[in-house]
């Protein structure tokens, strides 16, 4: 389980940075105007969702990959539990990393 | 008036297996690859499945862990038929799957993943002596990538067995593996039996499996055959002309 944690954690917080970036660097998300800070991108709902869903994507693939799956089945927890705590997981980073990262950018501004 | 049958005309209930696939048939784009075979879980034994290469051995284990639904047929788990079984039920009740390909996790070591395995179902395990046997102890702290392929195999099944599966259910643990190495994983299997486990195992090294089993199940074009030992089974024209030819 504590792997689980730690390595979905991993996973989205690459992804949060990339996606984030990713907007950021297009101009796709505006939460205020054409032009947005780096607060704004990370603060925007769609990087949220984009990087949740990404980081799920990339447990079921990462895990079919190494075989993990079967590994967590012979423990009892089922394919769709891994998926939905990943999912979960993201959440709850979402909820309390976000925010977090957004106070230090806007006291470093 | 009693309408009790005489004990002689009552019909004898039925065995009951601790995971069965009974008669169970599979087909893969029109192939069929099962047609009607039938494997049980015989507690305190290790089943040796047996059968060419294509002839279902694997289809047929991934059928009992519930890995793949059969077309027809039924997998029973302690004498009752299920409409839909995954691996992770059965791993509750005691089952533990060691597929043919890697199954650890890379990133944690064998003693991480051991007690994992251990812990979850709250066992008692003695994973020192689990790891000796299988002659792993000084490879505990490793983790699985910088392990070689026979050890990783060993390590697999120090993870089944640090679980001490009802059930241990391995596809060819052999495979790869030295002959001196094969005795140890052989040795720990056999200890799991006598402790009243039930264990099957695949493979096509028969020199190194067969002085180690109690019984053989036969896979052979999509149908099974079952032999109560090892004796029987080398002993059919049919098995021995098919499977072990110049034996």
């Amino acid at each position: 389980m504590r792997w689980h944690v730690r390595h979905v954690l991993l996973l989205w917080i690459g992804t949060r940075v990339l996606v984030s970036m990713a907007l950021a660097w297009t101009g796709v998300q505006t939460t205020s105007g054409p032009r947005v800070s780096p607060a704004d991108m990370l603060l925007g709902p769609g990087a949220g969702l984009i990087s949740l869903a990404v980081t799920v994507a990339l447990v079921a693939v990462d895990r079919r990959r190494i075989g993990a799956p079967l590994y967590f089945a012979n423990l009892g927890y089922s394919w769709r539990w891994q998926l939905a705590t990943a999912a979960a997981i993201g959440v709850i980073a979402e909820a309390i990393c976000v925010p977090m990262v957004r106070l230090l950018l806007v006291y470093a501004a | 008036m009693s309408t009790v049958a005489p004990a002689h005309r009552r019909a004898a209930p039925l065995p009951r297996y601790p995971l069965e696939a009974d008669c169970v048939s599979k087909s893969f784009r029109g192939r069929a690859v099962l047609t009607s075979a039938t494997l049980r879980a015989y507690p305190g034994a290790v089943t040796a499945l047996l059968g060419r290469n294509g002839a279902g051995k694997s289809t047929l284990l991934q059928i009992l862990v519930g890995l793949l639904e059969p077309d027809n047929g039924t997998v029973r788990v302690d004498g009752s038929g299920q409409l839909r079984v995954s691996l992770s039920d059965l791993a509750r009740r005691g089952v533990f799957f060691v597929p043919a390909r890697d199954l650890l996790l890379p990133s944690l070591t064998i003693e991480q993943q051991m007690c994992t395995a251990r812990d979850r179902f709250g066992g008692t395990a003695d994973l020192a002596q689990i790891a000796m046997q299988l002659g792993i102890a000084d490879r505990l702290r490793a983790k699985p990538p910088t392990l070689s392929g026979g050890e990783r195999r060993r390590a697999e099944l120090a993870v089944a067995l640090a679980r001490n599966p009802a059930v241990l259910i391995a596809d060819e643990p052999l495979r790869g593996i030295t002959p001196l190495d094969a005795e140890a994983i052989m040795g720990a299997l056999r200890t799991c039996a006598a402790q009243g486990g039930a264990v099957i195992v695949t493979g096509h090294e028969l020199p190194l499996l067969l002085p180690h089993v109690d019984r053989v199940t036969w896979c052979h074009k999509g149908f099974t055959r079952d032999f109560d030992d090892v004796g029987a089974a080398t002993a059919d024209f049919a098995f021995r002309r098919d499977f072990m030819p110049g034996v």
